[in-house]
């Protein structure tokens, strides 16, 4: 009997490397295998990553999840947690995946003031390294997915077969305290963040440009969430920061087209300015839910204040990157296309 | 109701015989955890509090700050958004969107008529004409110290006038362009070329009216070779109405600037099909 399950074992790793080369080789012929390299991009993605979980999780849950993932044995309680631990993996390289991609935006045009060649030749390269950083996200997140999911069904088949011998962690409900990781988590995140922007273009020049959607998300966001209550236990600063981030877009995107109709360098010079706009709220808000929000949120789960996470957060997570990266095309595209003709 | 009505008096042996208990024993021990963790946190009444509402978000006075703090950012983030003041970004955004917007432009032009002016040591100059029309025809007529010559651009071919005045001769595209004679004009000989000259080569990152642009034109300012160029866009048509390139470091000791090159262009007004038949005596300006 044992002698055909490890049989069976080394089909499914033989499997499991064959699907892996098969990828590889398609990358490999599908022409320009160097074309999918952004280091900066990637670097960033997975070390911001990684400092995200390192803020919302100790070290020992960090250790717990990753044993769970590779044997699946343990309580109810530790797998539910490590379920958690794999769904914040993945929802933390995603949203990385979206404010890496706007940051790379953003550093590709402020750094054209430096590059010789202005025309359109110029701009599609801006374009690919934000859709690679959204495709390292996006694997990641896939790849911290995996073992969430495998989890999710070893604790549904438990539930459905009554085991006796199982034990419940206790429940904890306490004010979480400042932690070593957490402190070393946002300083690996920031000088992540730091270094990348940094290596390319001058930072003081980006303090300026963010300084007006700053205030508006942050500001927003916060108003948000005072008004939405601070005894609804299903407040969720993520949600406020992907709707303020939603509110700044549009803002930006009403002041472009109202600068469209003005064909001057005047009118220009409005669209310029709401679409910088329009890119500074999405890497805003982006951050504020890396940062601020679903640490917050999984504090709460972490410490039993909620069971899971809300569904605006959620939504939140999940919707408002892709929403993002739908900007940026708009935003391109709208660079590219010409004024209209003189009245 | 009276407690002498009830017909049963031992009640509670039939509520329990009712009520059996059958909880399998390891989930009465997890409900009686339950239980003590539910009883420990009603014990510390500050806990649950705090468990219904973000840490941060503690007391009134915290919720005015934070409400003040909320009010003047979203105040100031919309004032400095307002007030256009412009940043880095915004500025390539701007660069990138006007360089596009000439670029079609020019793309789209139908007609072009250019004079390029050669200033040469001893104030002579040396003038080039350049006519040129969307089929891909194009005419250059050059007036120098030495006189004046003709050619005609068809298909990549040179047609030139013979010394006779009478013949045409033609050659490959390549002698005249590679010849350093012409070499000015052939720069400018069609708005594609310009246009690519604009993305790729002048490097274009400043924008603005300044010194000698009119109300209805603005400049563009750049550099080839280390040498300046500056090129003056009407505001409403998108396409450049004058091109000046400037000799290195020229104007910075508060001198005057060396010219050395200077191109003018009149766009999309109709120019005569005769110009463009090649001939001695056909279209002479």
């Amino acid at each position: 009997m044992s002698s055909t399950n490890s049989g069976k074992r080394f089909l499914l790793i033989a499997g499991k490397i064959l699907i892996l080369l098969i990828v590889a080789i398609g990358v490999l012929q599908s022409g320009t295998p160097a074309g999918y390299i952004d280091p900066y991009g990637f670097l960033f993605v997975l070390v911001g990553g990684v400092a995200l979980l390192m803020i919302s999780f100790p070290g020992a849950e960090i250790w717990r999840a990753f044993r769970h993932a590779a044997r699946g044995s343990g309580s109810d309680a530790e797998i539910g947690n490590s379920v958690h631990f794999w769904e914040s993996a993945g929802r933390s390289f995603w949203i990385l995946g979206g404010l890496s991609s706007v940051l790379s935006i953003i550093i590709g045009f402020v750094g054209l003031r430096t590059v010789e060649v202005a025309g359109l030749s110029a701009i599609i390269p801006i374009l690919i390294r934000p859709l690679l950083s959204i495709f390292y996200g996006s694997l990641l997140a896939v790849i911290c997915f995996v073992p969430c999911w495998k989890l999710q069904g070893i604790l549904q088949s438990r539930s459905s077969a009554p085991n006796p011998g199982r034990n419940e962690m206790p429940i904890s409900i306490g004010r979480p305290r400042w932690r070593f990781g957490l402190v070393l988590g946002y300083v690996l995140f920031l000088a992540a963040l730091v270094s990348t922007s940094q290596i390319q273009i001058n930072l003081s020049d980006l303090w300026p440009v963010c300084k007006p959607s700053l205030f508006v998300v942050l500001g927003g966001a916060l108003a948000l969430m005072l008004f939405m209550g601070g005894n609804n236990i299903r407040l969720t600063p993520s949600a406020a920061f992907a709707g303020m981030g939603l509110i700044g877009s549009l803002m930006g995107f009403i002041q472009m087209l109202i600068g469209m109709t003005d064909p001057s360098p005047q009118g220009i010079g409005h669209v310029a300015g709401a679409l910088a706009f329009v890119l500074f709220s999405c890497f805003t808000a982006l951050l504020g839910m890396a940062l601020i929000g679903a640490p917050l949120e999984d504090r709460a789960i972490r410490t039993r204040q909620a069971c899971r996470p809300s569904a605006f957060s959620r939504v939140a997570w999940y919707v408002f990157p892709l929403l993002s990266l739908i900007f940026l095309v708009l935003v391109f595209n709208m660079i590219i296309l010409p004024l209209p003709g003189p009245r | 109701m009276n407690k002498s009505n009830i017909p049963d008096p031992d009640l509670d042996k039939l509520l329990k015989q009712a009520l059996k208990d059958n909880i399998p024993p390891e989930v009465e021990a997890r409900m009686n955890r339950q239980f003590l963790n539910l009883k420990r946190t009603l014990d510390r009444p500050e806990s649950l509090a705090k468990a219904d509402e973000w840490l941060w978000m503690g007391g009134p006075l915290q919720r005015k700050i934070l409400a003040v703090a909320s009010t003047v950012m979203l105040i100031l983030g919309v004032v400095m958004h307002l007030s256009g003041s412009q940043s880095a970004l915004a500025h390539s955004i701007e660069q990138l969107k006007v360089n596009v917007t000439v670029s079609v432009n020019l793309n789209r032009a139908v007609f072009m008529d250019c004079t390029v002016l050669t200033p040469e040591a001893g104030g002579e100059n040396t003038s080039f004409h350049v006519l040129w029309r969307a089929n891909g025809d194009a005419r250059v007529d050059m007036v120098s110290t030495a006189g004046a010559q003709t050619i005609w651009i068809l298909d990549e071919t040179i047609l030139l006038a013979g010394s006779d005045g009478s013949s045409i001769r033609s050659m490959p595209f390549k002698t005249i362009a590679s010849d350093p004679e012409w070499q000015p004009a052939m720069d400018f000989r069609t708005p594609v070329l310009l246009a690519k000259h604009m993305e790729e080569r002048y490097g274009l990152m400043q924008t603005g009216a300044r010194g000698g642009a009119g109300s209805g034109e603005f400049l563009v300012i750049g550099q080839q070779d280390q040498q300046a160029v500056e090129i003056t866009v009407d505001a409403k048509t998108y396409l450049p109405k004058v091109l000046k390139k400037y000799a290195p470091d020229s104007g910075r000791m508060n001198g005057d600037r060396i010219c050395l090159i200077e191109i003018r262009f009149l766009w999309n007004q109709p120019i005569s099909g005769e110009l463009f038949v090649p001939g001695p005596l056909a279209g002479k300006q």
